[in-house]
């Protein structure tokens, strides 16, 4: 049975596999990077909700290869954010705590949203640092308590 | 389940909720992100599922399994527990579910009530299974309850309904042919609430899921179809979105299961195949987790997400052929026409005999005496 | 009703009423035609008769010249649909498989694109057909209502089957269910109309030749 299914992914023989929807995605892409150089727009595309064969999808991947940076996110599972050979365009692979993908996107941007420190985040990081810090020294500045 | 604090506990937001059991910002957008692309959604979307997220309660979910064999709960449940969806169904408050839930006997029913009563025209109600009518609906009732009748009761608070599986959305194995039970799907008995059609025999895990979150989110019910299917998961039909289809377009068919063709992953018509008058999202979400689906294990699909697809002819003949014995009309009409053609010539051929019957001789001087 | 209904409908009982009243209208005017019989031909045969009949039917599906001098535009098209219907009805594998089920007969059938390019020819041979009745006056002034009626039955199954491939014009299960409607309509129609032909044509010829043949005459 694994023999026949190999059979079928093979691209010579089953068609579907390849559709040869990477090339537009590209072109999609650019368009995108132009935006962003000359007004900061940033775009996000979902590459889970593409009509890709499995080809497709690594084709895309491995024309855009990988860059300087590469970001591991532990937030409800392991997310990956990497920055691809080209500046702007970042490959995005959310995962839950089994390890399978849950999202998969490319983003278009100076840095991905994701990837920067969350204003509530912070925001309970001070409470918390705050109360820490006047533990520790009863003698020092009350650490300012920010809603 | 009146207590003050699971009370307090429903007021505050599904944001709160996830914040209180130590989930980060960053975790949150990605449960966002998730979200969106289980429903479908471009992630530009993903800001206002935050937004909504934020401003959302948690609902009350009342699950009611009527004359079902719980294939729609054990696919929802035995998918490998992906976290998001875990989430999600942790984002609601099941209250009542009769495999889930620890309590039983009249307990379990109480606790039905209750919560109906807390919530009333608020709660979300999920059916499984279809409701039989015949007979007073006394082939499937649950703590002396006839199905209709609770069905009825549950319905009458619901802000909205969600019918999972061909069963509950159509009727399913129990409306096919003869129908001995009366079954019949939540929309004929239900008509004054708004239904949402989850159908599939069961339906994909994470369809459901996706509708579910969509109710969560935005608080309404998805853009729906013609017969009540979220048009998300159910606008394609499975013959446009199969890999198998250039094949279909090339005319190059399998023949039988396992022949060469089948092997070289053909398309599969002339086994049965109704993917071109199914809508479903097996050919693009798949199940499994995303591993495959039965035209890519080589089945031709049953078309289970249709209306009664058990009806529609057998399962291994294709689209193309009736579902009736056309044979056997073929045999009776060449009897019936022999039969009738024979009497027709019989008369026309004693008409013919009877006016030549009439014939006589006649002789110009005869003639010349008449005129 | 809804499109799944529909198409239950025509795939269930309305198929089975259509094949129905075909076959029991067809069989009937075949038996009242051949129970007509011949009027008794008292002179001596020079000839025989099956052999003539038959060398008749195989001849006279070649146009003869003088007739195809004549009207060259109405035998070429009609040759081009008459062939290219019979290809489309009986070389699309979906409608062998119903054959199959039918008769218990299985054939080869034509690659679908091949089948889906002579179906296209067949829908353009068809309205050029209409075209050339409608523009001749000798047609014209022959033509009635039933010739139009027969000629929109014909072409409907073409059209409906060609639209519902391509998944043109309405969503694929209402498509398919207008165009196995609009194949019962023709089945229903067969047996009141010319289209009878299809059968009559053969018989007529094989009477003429066997009538000549008898005679000693090529016909």
């Amino acid at each position: 049975m694994t023999r026949d299914t190999e059979q079928v992914r093979q691209p010579g023989i089953c068609f579907g596999r390849d559709r040869g929807n990477d090339r537009p995605v590209l072109t999609e892409l650019y368009h995108a990077l132009q935006a962003l150089k000359r007004c900061g727009k940033e775009t996000v595309i979902d590459i889970k909700s593409l009509p890709f064969g499995s080809i497709d999808e690594q084709r895309l991947a491995e024309f855009l290869g990988k860059g300087e940076v590469e970001a591991v996110l532990h937030a409800l599972g392991e997310s990956r954010i990497t920055e691809t050979a080209f500046p702007g365009i970042w490959w995005i692979e959310h995962r839950n705590e089994h390890g399978e993908i849950t999202a998969k996107s490319i983003e278009v941007a100076y840095i991905p949203g994701i990837l920067k420190s969350q204003r509530d985040d912070v925001a309970a990081a001070c409470r918390r640092l705050g109360s820490l810090v006047q533990l520790a020294d009863p003698d020092g500045e009350p650490g300012s308590i920010e809603t | 389940m009146g207590s003050a604090l699971e009370q307090n506990l429903r007021a505050i937001t599904i944001a709160d909720r996830l914040r209180a059991e130590g989930i980060s910002r960053r975790g949150f957008l990605k449960f966002c992100a998730s979200t969106a692309s289980l429903m479908a959604l471009s992630p530009a979307m993903v800001p206002a599922i935050a937004r909504a997220l934020e401003n959302a309660r948690r609902p009350s979910v009342i699950w009611l399994s009527f004359q079902e064999c719980t294939g729609c709960t054990e696919s929802l449940t035995r998918s490998h527990s992906p976290s998001i969806e875990n989430l999600i169904l942790e984002q609601v408050s099941l209250d009542y579910h009769h495999t889930l839930q620890a309590a039983s006997g009249e307990a379990a029913e109480l606790a039905r009530e209750m919560a109906m009563q807390e919530n009333q025209g608020k709660y979300l109600l999920v059916v499984d299974g279809s409701i039989p009518v015949k007979d007073g609906g006394v082939y499937s009732t649950i703590a002396g309850i006839t199905n209709v009748d609770m069905l009825n009761e549950v319905a009458a608070g619901a802000a909205a309904i969600i019918a999972v599986g061909s069963c509950a959305a159509f009727g399913g194995i129990g409306h096919a042919r003869p129908n001995p039970t009366g079954a019949m799907p939540v929309s004929e008995i239900v008509t004054d609430k708004p239904i949402v059609n989850v159908s599939g025999c069961p339906p994909i895990p994470t369809v459901i899921t996706g509708v579910l979150a969509h109710f969560l989110t935005f608080n309404k019910l998805p853009e729906l179809d013609e017969l009540g299917r979220p048009l998300t998961f159910f606008g394609q039909s499975i013959h446009d979105r199969c890999y198998r289809r250039p094949f279909y377009d090339k005319g190059l068919f399998a023949e039988s299961f396992d022949d060469e063709g089948a092997r070289k992953g053909w398309c599969l018509y002339r086994l049965g195949c109704k993917g071109p008058a199914t809508y479903n999202a097996c050919a693009t979400t798949k199940w499994n987790q995303g591993t495959s689906f039965p035209i890519e294990a080589g089945h031709p699909c049953l078309g289970c997400a249709e209306p009664d697809f058990w009806d529609m002819g057998s399962f291994y003949r294709a689209l193309s052929i009736p579902t009736e014995d056309t044979t056997r009309t073929l045999v009776y009409g060449v009897g019936t026409g022999a039969v009738l053609g024979a009497a027709a010539a019989a008369m026309a051929r004693s008409r013919k005999s009877k006016a030549k019957a009439l014939h006589y001789k006649v002789s110009v001087s005869d003639l010349e005496e008449s005129s | 009703m809804t499109s799944v209904e529909f198409l239950a409908w025509v795939r269930g009982p309305m198929f089975q009423i259509a094949v129905a009243i075909f076959v029991v209208g067809v069989v009937i005017r075949l038996i009242e035609i051949f129970a007509l019989g011949r009027k008794a031909d008292l002179s001596k045969p020079r000839g025989g008769e099956t052999m003539p009949g038959i060398k008749t039917i195989v001849r006279r599906s070649i146009p003869d010249p003088g007739t195809f001098k004549r009207s060259p535009f109405t035998i070429v098209l009609g040759y081009l649909f008459h062939i290219g219907l019979f290809i489309t009805i009986l070389f699309f594998v979906p409608h062998i498989e119903l054959f199959h089920d039918v008769l218990g007969l299985q054939w080869p059938g034509l690659p679908t694109p091949l089948v889906d390019a002579v179906a296209i020819i067949s829908i353009f041979a068809m309205l050029a057909i209409l075209a050339n009745r409608l523009r001749n006056p000798v047609l014209r002034f022959l033509s009635n209502g039933e010739d139009y009626l027969v000629w929109a039955a014909t072409l409907l199954p073409l059209v409906t089957g060609y639209f519902a491939f391509h998944r043109m014009l309405f969503p694929y299960q209402t498509m398919l269910g207008l165009h196995i409607l609009s194949v019962e309509i023709l089945l229903i129609l067969f047996p009141f109309t010319k289209l009878m032909h299809f059968f009559t044509s053969f018989i007529a010829r094989w009477y003429n030749g066997a009538a000549f043949g008898r005679r000693g005459v090529q016909s």
